[in-house]
């Protein structure tokens, strides 16, 4: 007798559970320091709690942490901020805040760990400039949900979100990011919504996906934003709740 | 709209240096709104807010000369990229 192996899976349906984000807002805002301060204002370990929760295990996946902090100056100035990770920096810059605005800074750390130190300096160039918000969310990129077999038919984004969704102080959001699937590394038109593919083989260097702020662009990078009346102001990003797929057996790697 | 240079260095910037290199490049491009550094990679990434992108697209080779960067690697608009 010969036992046949069907050239499908069973049909798979990954879930994905995001953390809310942790937020802070000051009852007194603390003034910026005029150098680096030796130890940075803002700082998060990454938990397990706080990473994305798949419904079964993937083979592979990218978290990405986004840490914010945000204040205002009265003088026209320059804001500067350093992140590090571990202790180490993972990148710098400056923005021109002009007077009586608010700032943010959207920083992104790509590839986080349990327990990993996140942190964030602010200073300026300005004794009347302070800070008095601070957030903490982690996403997931280049998800791919089995090793063998790779290629999916169909792969079905079923279900799509947004986030990270702040409240504290006077949020408003500068832009939302969309997904880029991945077919053999070729990225496929961005999607904001639910959207099908009759066949997606992704590749560990991609994975099935990419969000926008934290891989695909800001990836262990960050940007000062400023605004006249809100903060934190920041992006979002598109992101994916719910993918059904199959895999097809017997296929050999592109 | 940013631009990522590649400037060839991969220095950890202490908080007098990165005030220098601030007042450098604001000195020499006067429509810069920010900038980020990361010293894992050398890229440079210079922040233009929401210019006009024909005002960065015509200057890139200049932007590259003042920032004394190597090598152009992406501009950024909204949600298109083109890379080098």
């Amino acid at each position: 007798m010969v036992r046949l192996t069907p050239a499908l899976t069973s049909r798979k349906t990954l879930n994905i559970t995001y953390a809310a984000p942790q937020e802070t807002l000051l009852a007194v805002p603390e003034t910026l320091p005029t150098a680096e301060p030796a130890v940075p204002q803002i700082g998060y370990t990454v938990a397990a709690a706080d990473l994305p929760a798949f419904n079964m295990g993937v083979y592979q996946r990218v978290f990405v942490a986004m840490v914010f902090g945000a204040g205002k100056a009265t003088t026209a100035g320059t804001v500067y901020w350093r992140m590090k990770k571990n202790g180490v920096s993972v990148a710098t810059g400056s923005g021109a805040v002009a007077a009586n605005a608010f700032f943010t800074v959207n920083a992104y750390f790509y590839n986080v760990s349990i327990n990993d130190l996140l942190e964030l300096a602010l200073w300026s160039n300005r004794t009347d400039t302070v800070w008095d918000y601070k957030a903490y969310n982690v996403q997931v990129s280049r998800l791919i949900l089995m090793n063998k077999p790779r290629l999916l038919c169909p792969c079905n984004f079923t279900s799509v979100g947004s986030g990270p969704f702040l409240v504290l102080g006077s949020p408003a959001v500068y832009g939302v990011g969309p997904i880029r699937v991945y077919h053999v590394d070729v990225v496929l038109p961005t999607i904001t919504s639910v959207r099908n593919y009759e066949i997606i083989y992704p590749k560990d260097s991609f994975g099935m996906f990419r969000i926008a702020y934290g891989d695909f662009s800001y990836a262990n990078s960050g940007t000062l934003l400023t605004d006249s009346s809100s903060r934190p102001l920041h992006f979002r990003n598109y992101f994916p709740l719910q993918i059904v797929m199959r895999g097809v057996r017997g296929v050999v790697e592109p | 709209m940013k631009l990522t240079l590649d400037v060839g260095v991969k220095k950890d910037l202490t908080d007098k240096e990165m005030s220098v290199l601030d007042r450098t490049l604001r000195g020499v491009i006067s429509e810069l709104v920010g900038w980020s550094y990361s010293p894992l990679t050398g890229e440079l990434t210079l922040d233009f807010g929401d210019v006009d992108e024909n005002v960065v697209l015509v200057r890139i080779e200049d932007y590259k000369a003042k920032a004394k960067a190597v090598k152009v690697l992406r501009l950024e608009f909204m949600e298109l990229v083109k890379e080098w």
